[in-house]
């Protein structure tokens, strides 16, 4: 049996609330009907949000619903590619704390990023071996004599600087001198930017700050810059040990945003 | 057979082993992308080729961490050469000492010797000790 209730206002029988129809029941509202809250308290299940399906990333016309300060609070949204967002863009990330000859990153380098931010630690796993890095293209490693690199350490325990390495062909960049193998005090801890590695027209450049403690459990203060004289484009970069292993490695690289 | 890939232990995991002249190099897996995984042939032999000549230029690296904290010993008591300072003899003998050991120290165990730490990192070998 259908019916129709036709009233102008509905109140509760007694006291300030009631309930509509029973749990399982459905209640539909048609199309062209205007149910307006505006001036109301609506509360909203939860499910309303964590019963979507949820996205792992997010397309420049993506909405998100905000309410508009600047017009009286009302409901409006705004699309993914006016968010203002964090520079840096979380592409990869590496960790083993298992002995590894070298951590390898492949096609960390696109055209979405010009330049890009690696950040990380590194232990080893014997006294005395330093850490280098060697860039990937398409082909696999570079191997060849084009890598230019300096850096300089300050140490903790001298006030003189005069500790430099440095080299104008060298097959990989050396990124330390000699480390300590103790996990706890970690033998290299880092930042590097690396500077527009896919041009072909252009040297790629690094530059590095990082804190380093030496085989002789001395902690330096390490800056250092480097250039990869032959133009090509560089997809990737991979970081090992001279000699021996890591005994551990947390490494993250980041492209950084243009605006 | 040169190259083995060696079975996992407990502290070992993915590893590989490059025998060259004799010497068997063992050598952890490469952390690529993400997965741990054993190193081919051609990288093992790249690996063990680098792991040979680092071990081999080890002596050359003592020599030069030896210079580089002579150096530094020797910048330290300059300042007594100016005209305006008398440089005391037993300084001017040691400052010869420190000149004159890669002359007087030439192998490795000597080498040792001269940059033994204590667990401070502290250099323990008298001849860097100023008088």
């Amino acid at each position: 049996m259908s019916s129709e209730i036709k009233a102008d206002k509905w109140s509760p029988a007694s006291g300030t609330s009631a309930t509509i129809g029973d749990s399982g029941d459905t209640y539909t509202v048609p199309s062209g009907v205007t149910l307006n809250t505006s001036s109301a308290t609506l509360t909203l299940p939860s499910s309303v949000v964590t019963g979507q399906t949820a996205i792992t990333s997010l397309a420049d016309t993506d909405k998100f619903l905000v309410s508009d300060a600047s017009d009286s609070g009302n409901l409006k949204y705004v699309e993914n590619q006016y968010l203002g967002g964090g520079s840096l863009n979380f592409i990869t990330s590496n960790f083993s704390s298992s002995n590894h000859s070298e951590v390898v990153f492949d096609n960390c380098f696109t055209s979405s990023y010009v330049n890009y931010f690696i950040i990380g630690d590194i232990s080893i796993t014997n006294s005395g071996d330093t850490v280098r890095a060697r860039l990937k293209n398409s082909g696999g490693q570079l191997t060849g004599s084009q890598y230019v690199y300096r850096f300089q350490r300050y140490s903790s325990d001298s006030n003189t600087s005069t500790n430099n390495t440095r080299a104008t062909g060298d097959s990989y960049f050396q990124l330390t001198e000699g480390l300590n193998d103790n996990s706890a005090r970690v033998g290299y801890t880092f930042k590097i930017y690396i500077f527009d590695p896919l041009s072909t027209s252009k040297r790629m450049g690094l530059r590095q700050e990082s804190v380093t403690v030496n085989n002789s459990a001395v902690m330096d203060s390490v800056s250092g810059a480097g250039q990869y004289k032959d133009q090509t484009a560089i997809t990737g970069i991979l970081f090992y040990p001279s000699g021996n292993n890591f005994s551990n490695s947390n490494i993250r690289i980041y492209g950084i945003s243009n605006s | 057979m040169t190259y083995k890939i060696l079975p996992n232990t407990e502290t070992q995991i993915k590893y590989v082993s490059y025998t060259i002249s004799g010497v068997k190099y063992e050598i952890a897996p490469s952390l690529e992308n993400g997965v741990l995984r054993h190193l081919t042939e051609e990288e093992a032999l790249a690996k063990a080729t680098q792991q040979k000549t680092w071990i081999e230029e080890s002596a050359t690296r003592k020599l030069a961490e030896i210079k580089q904290i002579r150096l530094q010993k020797l910048e330290e008591t300059d300042y007594l050469a100016n005209s305006d300072v008398t440089m005391p003899d037993n300084v001017k003998t040691w400052r010869q000492t420190l000149r004159d050991l890669p002359a007087n120290h030439t192998d490795e165990a000597a080498y040792n010797a001269l940059l033994a730490r204590d667990s401070d990192g502290n250099l323990t070998n008298s001849i860097w000790s100023k008088p």
